[in-house]
């Protein structure tokens, strides 16, 4: 019998924002525990909350056993690897002086939008032990920024967002980034409709969310994706390269292992590479149920069954600049463009929000609200442009991803 | 009993979890567990600013309580201050669900059988080549007590099934699913045809749906579509927390502006069963009917405390947290449009050329409202005619509801189990939407 534990443990320390004023301070001191047994054909999983219970949850695992769950795979094993990410952070005692400071600029340099939401910052522990010599633990700092923006002269409830996972607390830098962007926004721009760049962040669910679905090794081992039997195949734009990453480098902001203790090297798996579908991604039961390669995206709540989990998606960089990629031609920066999606076949159709004129480098102006569509192939075929070498913003991951879409005013 | 820091108001809110989850893929066991949980959730409030904290020691709330006091400002005159003031006091026991309804108390291999029993119905169909069959069931019992003397233990519980499937036939493919919630085990059994017509709609639309042409159309929104859309278009504007300091809401959406048609009414109601059924929110206040448009005007907004002593408008009971980590913002309970006077026969009939959104993927709210169809139909000439494929239907929040031109009279209210509303950090939190059959003269379809 193997015995597994699996613990998290969340310490946080959130600011609430509202009207670009602090309104609330929470913190949070959370542990998850769960115990697995595995006999190699079942697995019985029990989990609680707070302190760890081992005996007591022993008894409850080896009761699960006996539902009769299937697990017949070999857990992880002969691995000690602890890691940490560590981030340069004020003092916790001085932190919400230091976010007061930093509103009352923010207020300043933009006085014509309210700024609501949170900031939070804290420590993630995560940690897989087993009987089987295994011992992984992660401890990831974070430091999360993420605010709904209102123009104060709008009906809307929210006109923009500003989110960044910073690695060191540069409140100047991170005011610079902001006022980039709302600086432009108070400027009116125009771009004639037709079919042209649109440049969105690598990490925009939009442009994520319909590989997240048909890159599914379950939908694609029993043939219902859409790329199902076309491993091998060169389906996108050379300049294509998707992998499944943990890596703290590509915003990634939790432990370097998944549900099942898999670990890639250098924290990375490519399922697209250079346009050709390399591998869709799998926890241990769908690589061993329909012969697909392992590639580590297993999870699920602290006491489930390990399960696949959409992975977090990062293009990888070119070796051109998004300037370099858009030559003289004018893009939209697709800000805000939510609630879109696409049919089965893979045609896409989404609203932009909010849209600024961008040249690659510089934001330009604010364009009205857009429709934009195109087709999963073409839009990562022929008319895409390619993933940018640089980033948006200076404090956080934010390589940009460009390629010509049909755009129409709304 | 606690001691609760004086100059302060202070609440505490445990919440008592019971749960269960069973996944079968494609006729495999993948998931079967039982969860009980005890957590708190603790607020000070100084009169300035709101310190919380969320634990998962129980032994460990009044060190909390004493530990937020000491970063607060006390204020001798706290109990005057408006929004504590607002708070209700409320007392008692209100348990629901008690034995024989508990589904704490219902042996997880009933459970079990109650999901394998209708698994038939996909494994069956060679055209479905992935199925996941869910079960799903949760029952919280929350413990308010609150400085001003509030000291309330209520329930919640939901539970049900949801069948997600994926057909693919001659290289076309298709995701649809069923989904049934309820607030009892025995609201689940003998849905065996709902689900055979469902299957039997996706596998039509698998073999027949042709790409839409994209323009504006008329459309009629089922009642899935409509309490969607409802809950995205008008739901989230009428969050107050959302309105806060800002002058420009404020005028936009002032009481008694006409923002839809004469015919139009939504409300708001935590007393509705389904999967929005609140009791009493996360202040402490109970439930109430909210009209939030009646007859095309805008008639109230939805609250916490905090928000509605802003806007010195009276307390909804939408103050809602996801559960012990969080604390309360405004959000929804059960959400529906009002119904009308048509048949959905003369709404479909007085249509020459339009759409009907039949189930949806997903929505979305901001100044344009989107929802992501997945069984959609062309209307022609009167008749629902074929199933069309459409990525997304879009409109403006501020013109659509003036657009609607039709309702059909039976509302009908929906509870799904899984999936939910997300707002800032808190999602899925689960809610009720609905409606009538609702035709909207002009959507962008595409």
């Amino acid at each position: 019998m193997i015995k597994e534990i699996f613990q998290e443990k969340i310490e946080e320390i959130s600011i609430q924002v509202e009207q670009t004023r602090v309104d609330a301070i929470r913190t949070k001191d959370i542990s998850r525990n769960a115990l697995r047994l595995m006999d190699g054909k079942c697995i019985g999983i029990a989990g609680s909350l707070g302190k760890l219970d081992e005996n007591r949850l022993k008894e409850q695992a080896q009761a699960s056993l006996k539902l009769e769950i299937p697990y017949p795979f070999a857990p992880s094993e002969n691995s000690h690897d602890h890691r940490k990410v560590e981030l340069e952070l004020p003092d916790e005692k001085d932190w919400v002086l230091e976010i007061e400071r930093f509103l009352q600029k923010l207020e300043k340099a933009q006085p014509g939008f309210t700024f609501s939401q949170k900031i939070n910052r804290g420590k993630k522990h995560v940690s897989l032990q087993n009987s089987r010599n295994l011992e992984l633990r992660s401890e990831v700092s974070f430091l999360e920024i993420g605010f709904a923006v209102k123009d104060k002269n709008s009906k809307n409830i929210m006109d923009a967002f500003y989110f960044a996972e910073p690695r060191k607390w540069n409140p100047e830098a991170i005011l610079d980034e902001i006022n980039r962007l709302f600086d432009a926004y108070q400027k009116p721009a125009q771009i004639e409709p037709g079919k042209i760049p649109v440049v969105f962040l690598g990490m925009d669910e939009v442009v994520l969310e319909k590989f997240k679905l048909e890159l599914n090794g379950l939908s694609y081992g029993t043939g219902a994706s859409i790329f199902s039997g076309k491993m091998g195949e060169k389906l996108f734009h050379e300049k294509l390269t998707l992998s499944q990453s943990r890596n703290p480098d590509d915003g990634f902001s939790g432990s370097f292992f998944d549900f099942e203790g898999v670990v890639n090297p250098g924290l990375r798996y490519p399922l697209i590479q250079g346009g050709v579908l390399q591998a869709p991604f799998t926890d241990r039961k769908r690589s061993a149920t329909y012969n697909l390669p392992l590639t580590g995206s297993s999870g699920g709540e602290y006491d489930a069954v390990p399960g696949i989990k959409s992975p977090h998606l990062w293009f990888q960089p070119g070796k051109e600049t998004m300037q370099q990629l858009l030559g003289d031609r004018p893009a939209v920066f697709a800000w805000v463009a939510m609630g879109g999606d696409y049919t089965a076949d893979g045609h896409f159709a989404c609203p932009v929000q909010t849209s600024l004129l961008f040249d690659g480098k510089k934001f330009l102006g604010r364009l009205p609200a857009l429709n934009i569509s195109s087709h999963l192939y073409k839009m990562f075929g022929e008319d895409f442009i390619g993933v940018s070498s640089d980033d948006m913003f200076s404090q956080s991951p934010s390589k940009m991803v460009a390629m010509e879409l049909d755009v129409e005013l709304a | 009993m606690y001691q609760f820091p004086a100059g302060l108001y202070s609440d505490v809110r445990i919440e008592t979890l019971f749960e269960t989850r069973i996944q079968i893929t494609l006729g495999k066991l993948e998931q079967m567990n039982e969860r009980k949980t005890r957590a708190a959730f603790v607020r000070v409030f100084d009169g300035k600013r709101w310190y919380y904290a969320s634990t998962t020691d129980l032994d460990q709330i009044q060190n909390q309580l004493n530990r937020l006091a000491a970063m607060a400002h006390p204020d001798p005159a706290i109990l005057e201050h408006p929004v504590v003031q607002k708070f209700e006091v409320n007392r008692g026991d209100f348990i629901r669900f008690k034995e024989g309804e508990d589904v704490s108390l219902i042996p997880i291999e009933r459970k079990k059988d109650l999901l394998t029993g209708y698994t038939y119905l996909v494994e069956e169909e060679p055209k479905i080549k992935m199925w996941v069959a869910h079960y799903m069931d949760q029952r919280k019992v929350k413990d308010f007590y609150s400085s001003k003397g509030a000291q309330l233990s209520f329930d919640f519980q939901r539970t049900g099934f949801r069948l997600g499937f994926q057909l693919a036939h001659e290289g076309e493919t298709f995701k649809e699913r069923f989904d049934r919630g309820a607030n009892r085990f025995s609201e689940l059994g003998g849905l065996d045809e709902k689900v055979r017509f469902r299957v039997e709609k996706a596998i039509d639309f698998l073999l027949h749906a042709k790409p839409v042409e994209p323009g504006p159309f008329p459309v009629i929104l089922s009642p899935e579509a409509a309490g969607v859309f409802a809950h995205e278009s008008f739901g989230h504007k009428s969050e107050a927390d959302m309105m806060l300091g800002d002058e420009t809401m404020k005028q936009a959406w002032k009481i008694g502006t006409r923002v839809g048609v004469e015919k139009l009414s939504i409300v708001d109601d935590g007393n509705l069963l389904g999967s929005g059924y609140t009791p009493f929110d996360d202040d402490g206040t109970a439930a109430k009917e909210t009209f939030l448009v009646k007859n095309g005007l805008l008639t109230s907004r939805l609250h916490s405390a905090t928000t509605a002593s802003a806007l010195e408008e009276p307390l909804t009971g939408n103050a809602r947290a996801l559960n012990f980590e969080f604390e309360p913002l405004v959000r929804m309970t059960t959400t529906y449009i009002k119904e009308g006077d048509k048949t959905l026969f003369e709404l479909v009939s007085e249509m020459e050329d339009g759409i009907l959104v039949e189930t949806i993927n997903h929505g979305s709210g901001l100044s344009t409202f989107t929802i992501a169809p997945s069984l959609a139909f062309r209307i022609r000439k009167g008749t629902i005619a074929e199933p069309v494929k459409i990525s997304v239907v879009t409109g403006s929040v501020f013109e659509t509801l003036n657009q609607i031109d039709g309702l059909s009279n039976r509302v009908e209210l929906l509870s799904f189990v899984l999936g939910g509303c997300g707002k800032m950090e808190q999602g899925p939190l689960p809610v009720g939407f609905g409606g009538p059959y609702v035709r909207v003269k002009k959507l962008d379809v595409r």
